[in-house]
């Protein structure tokens, strides 16, 4: 488990994280919401052991983030992020993948084998001699995604990594989600995605501002969405439009 | 006008733009579509001369490639690349200097509220912002010195929906004022505003119609993302619901009313 205990980041003056505090269990997903400056991604950092926090502690599996060293960190917790440029290393999409992995020395055959199914799983194969650097942002996206999921990590972050995905790169990474062994916090800003979470998280300047299971976030109708402006309008001009009943049901 | 005629571009052995010919008019907002690594971002780095194609022509009309592209503003997709300024206040200033305007503090204060944030934020350092307000203050450091043309590169991935209406508002407020050409895979924000939807895939490009002609099955099957608006309307139709295909959702509750 990840535990968090009223931690306070600060960037110069500006309180970015204000005495959060957060239980992350082995095997949940937890999906954070919020809008843009809210803190997520500043929270994010400091769970995966990238920035100190001001105050307060950061618990990974019993033990404090800070007493980790930086190989068996990685091995903890991942994370992805939204830019992905920021991690890559190699110059081709293959090494990228298994650099971890020879990083953390695993045997040569262990890596060949995991670098080749994440390559499968991720449908990347057109793709494993170019320089990540010249893919297209939806490209360079998976292939983090890759070389994170290669490491197998306990816990993975994924700091709003869909944004510049079309449908069928979401679908990819979602059906990577339906099939991780990882447990996953999931930073987003596409309401489609809170389903894969078992509780979800409001951040809003800086501080849990909502919490809850998934159902009862939906019923609060916080975050407007096309579905939701839908049923308004729909609502709203109920008397004019035949079939509303069964349109309702429909969707 | 820009003119695009059989432009080709290959990024080393890879054949990204095949023999792509397009419009873009000024006054008119042109959505360009298309699923990952279609082509989308190359296109728009090579309309506005930021890239040389490697066959084909760029044509504008009484004048050079290079006169047009000093009246472009670029928002790329990570535009904290090209932040280089200690303060917000610099950073949004630097277009109307470079463009020797004057009452800067006056334009400055104009485009900020134009984008939907406040005063504050002007003298923090723009690397410090979260995404949304770097895109917003890129965007603001652009409309500032009023280009002709403003190219935006998937400016809503990643935003919030409050920064994402901002960001739609200002747009939709310069499309009288300037030709806007929009890379974009998720549009439900912006579609009833788009004159034309180009769709790219594998470097071809497949169609450029009116919105209101666009048959969003073949979007669909290209992998892209299409409207809410029109997922729901196929829905309605599978199950026995006769409606048209529409793609905003003030369109479709008028076509249900019907």
């Amino acid at each position: 488990m990840i535990k968090i205990n009223s931690i306070t980041i600060k960037r110069g003056k500006k309180i970015v994280i204000h005495d959060v505090s957060l239980s992350w269990h082995k095997g949940e997903n937890l999906v954070i919401l919020g809008p843009n400056g809210a803190g997520k991604t500043t929270l994010a950092l400091s769970l995966a052991g990238m920035i100190e926090q001001d105050s307060g502690h950061i618990i990974i599996d019993s033990k404090s983030v800070s007493d980790y060293d930086l190989t068996s960190l990685r091995q903890k917790i991942g994370i992805v992020f939204q830019d992905p440029e920021t991690q890559f290393v190699t110059t081709d999409v293959k090494r990228e993948i298994a650099f971890g992995l020879s990083n953390i020395k695993q045997d040569r055959e262990k890596i060949h084998n995991t670098v080749d199914s994440i390559i499968d799983k991720l449908d990347l194969k057109e793709m494993i001699n170019r320089d990540p650097s010249e893919l297209s942002g939806g490209e360079k996206q998976l292939v983090a995604i890759a070389s994170i999921y290669a490491m197998s990590p306990d816990y993975i972050i994924f700091d709003e990594v869909t944004s510049f995905l079309d449908r069928k790169s979401r679908e990819r990474i979602y059906r990577l989600w339906d099939n991780c062994s990882s447990s996953l916090l999931i930073i987003t800003q596409n309401f489609e995605e809170i389903k894969w979470g078992d509780r979800v998280i409001l951040l809003e300047n800086g501080e849990i501002s909502f919490e809850s299971e998934i159902q009862e976030l939906m019923e609060k109708d916080i975050i407007p969405t096309q579905k939701t402006l839908f049923e308004k309008l729909l609502k709203e001009n109920k008397d004019d439009i035949y079939n509303f009943e069964r349109i309702m049901e429909i969707i | 006008m820009i003119l695009l005629k059989k432009v080709s571009f290959r990024y080393r052995d890879s054949l990204v733009l095949k023999n792509c010919s397009l419009r873009f008019e000024m006054d008119e907002m042109h959505i360009i579509i298309g699923p990952t690594a279609a082509g989308k971002t190359t296109l728009a780095l090579i309309v506005a001369n930021l890239l040389k194609p490697r066959s084909g022509r760029i044509i504008i009309p009484r004048g050079s490639i290079k006169d047009a592209r000093k009246e472009m503003g670029f928002l790329f997709q990570t535009p904290e690349d090209l932040f280089f300024n200690d303060t917000v206040y610099e950073e949004i200033a630097y277009g109307a200097k470079k463009h020797h305007l004057k009452h800067i503090d006056g334009l400055v204060s104009r485009v900020l509220e134009m984008v939907g944030l406040n005063d504050e934020i002007l003298s923090r350092p723009p690397f410090t912002l979260s995404e949304g307000e770097k895109r917003l203050v890129a965007l603001a450091s652009i409309i500032i010195w009023e280009p002709s043309w403003l190219i935006l590169d998937e400016p809503f991935s990643g935003l919030d929906w409050q920064a994402r209406k901002k960001i739609v508002k200002t747009i939709v407020n310069l499309k009288d004022n300037m030709g806007i050409i929009l890379i974009a895979h998720q549009m439900d924000d912006i579609i009833e505003y788009v004159d034309l939807v180009t769709l790219i895939v594998d470097g071809e490009i497949v169609f450029t119609k009116p919105s209101e002609d666009v048959d969003w099955d073949v979007v669909f099957n290209a992998g892209c993302d299409i409207p809410y608006a029109t997922l729901v309307s196929k829905k309605l139709r599978e199950n026995g619901i006769n409606v048209p295909i529409e793609y905003t959702v003030p369109r479709l509750i008028q076509a249900l009313k019907k």
